[in-house]
């Protein structure tokens, strides 16, 4: 296993700590860990962002493209920063232990084009579109304040972020043959069991905070994963079905393993 | 607000931001993404009432505390009891091990590394 890597943000995020009203003990730590681990995973969301430029780039985007993927990029550090902000807002530090990124896919099985569709389906169109239900919700249960707001710009990225693949792919949807259809209705149903697996490991169904830990940005379990099932129907197969794209199929065949 | 109302706005938030691009331009809206996009969704009016024709909504099933030594004793720190990962030991590790435990903070928004065709 490869050696863990430091993550220090306190001095950043002690610049936009937000303020925040006293707590009950017996959350604090809890939501000092929470924020922690989102500060860690939205941190560690930044490379995927410069890979997938990257390879936006080499398949012949615009440059106007590989920015936005840099931009994003920039967007989740930031979001790491705003995360561990709040880490330090509940008497946390804003420090963890990363492990380093798992290589990007590149695809060289299939065309540039192709290949990075393949990307930006997953990344964009499936979890960042799961992304912004699931903290829609949680900042509707907020109250007002330095919280939620914080919560808000984070949202708004996160739209920008799917709204960036599905962009992406009503561009080049149109291009593709039925061969190329097919090849990426296949790799959907791998990325829809990547999607399920990744979803359900992070919402545990038994999993239930206290009576007004949803002030905080602690999520219910089961009602999130709902909430990540609405999505996928009513929402992510009927869009990649409009785009001519065999979701409902790769969806009914993933066969994840439910946990 | 209730839990339907804020599955409907929620899911209306992800239905807005899969729309196409040639939809968004019908709306003057070049993709460009602000804050008030997430505001907008306040001022939705609110769901009608349920008719006597609707199905009810369901209560959600009583899944019993996380944190059960919070009712006996509020003072203590009890997703230190609920949490077995020490403190400073690798966050990924941990929550690897303990199937990423939420009273471990491991829960995240961030999007994973696509995964590559080779795992099918």
């Amino acid at each position: 296993m490869d050696a863990a890597l430091p993550l220090d943000l306190v001095e950043q995020a002690r610049k936009v700590r937000p303020r925040v009203a006293a707590i009950d003990p017996a959350l604090r730590l809890a939501v000092q860990r929470t924020w922690r681990g989102r500060m860690v995973n939205e941190h560690g969301s930044a490379p995927v962002f410069e890979a997938l430029g990257e390879q936006l780039r080499k398949a012949g985007a615009s440059p106007e493209r590989v920015a936005e993927c840099a931009r994003m990029a920039e967007e989740e550090r930031t979001h790491g920063v705003l995360c561990g902000a709040v880490v330090e807002a509940f008497g946390g530090d804003a420090r963890a232990e990363i492990a380093p990124p798992p290589p990007f896919p590149e695809h060289a099985d299939v065309p540039p084009l192709e290949a990075v569709t393949r990307n930006v389906l997953s990344v964009c169109c499936l979890a960042e579109t799961v992304a912004v239900t699931i903290i829609s919700a949680e900042r509707l249960e907020m109250p007002e304040g330095e919280l939620r707001d914080l919560l808000t710009r984070i949202l708004a990225d996160e739209i920008g972020h799917a709204r960036f693949g599905w962009r992406w792919l009503a561009e080049v949807a149109p291009t593709f043959d039925e061969a190329a259809r097919a090849r990426l209705g296949a790799y959907l149903a791998v990325a829809f069991r990547r999607l399920e697996e990744h979803e359900l490991d992070h919402l545990p169904v038994g999993a239930r905070f206290p009576e007004g830990a949803a002030a905080y940005g602690l999520c219910n379990g089961a009602d999130a994963r709902e909430l990540f099932y609405d999505t996928v129907r009513e929402v992510i197969l009927p869009r990649l079905e409009e785009q001519g794209l065999p979701a409902a199929a790769a969806w009914a065949s993933r066969a994840a393993k439910l946990t | 607000m209730t839990r339907l109302e804020i599955r409907r706005r929620a899911l209306r938030a992800a239905t807005a931001v899969s729309l196409t691009t040639l939809t968004l331009a019908a709306f003057g809206c070049d993709g460009s993404v602000s804050v008030e996009t997430a505001a907008q969704e306040e001022s939705d009016p609110p769901a009608p009432p349920p008719t006597t024709t609707a199905t009810p909504p369901i209560a959600p099933p009583d899944l019993g505390p996380i944190f059960p030594s919070m009712v006996a004793d509020a003072g203590a720190d009890a997703a230190v009891d609920n949490c077995p990962c020490p403190e400073g030991q690798d966050m990924f590790e941990c929550c690897n091990e303990q199937s990423w435990l939420p009273a471990c903070g491991c829960e995240a928004w961030g999007p994973p590394m696509p995964p590559s065709m080779e795992v099918a």
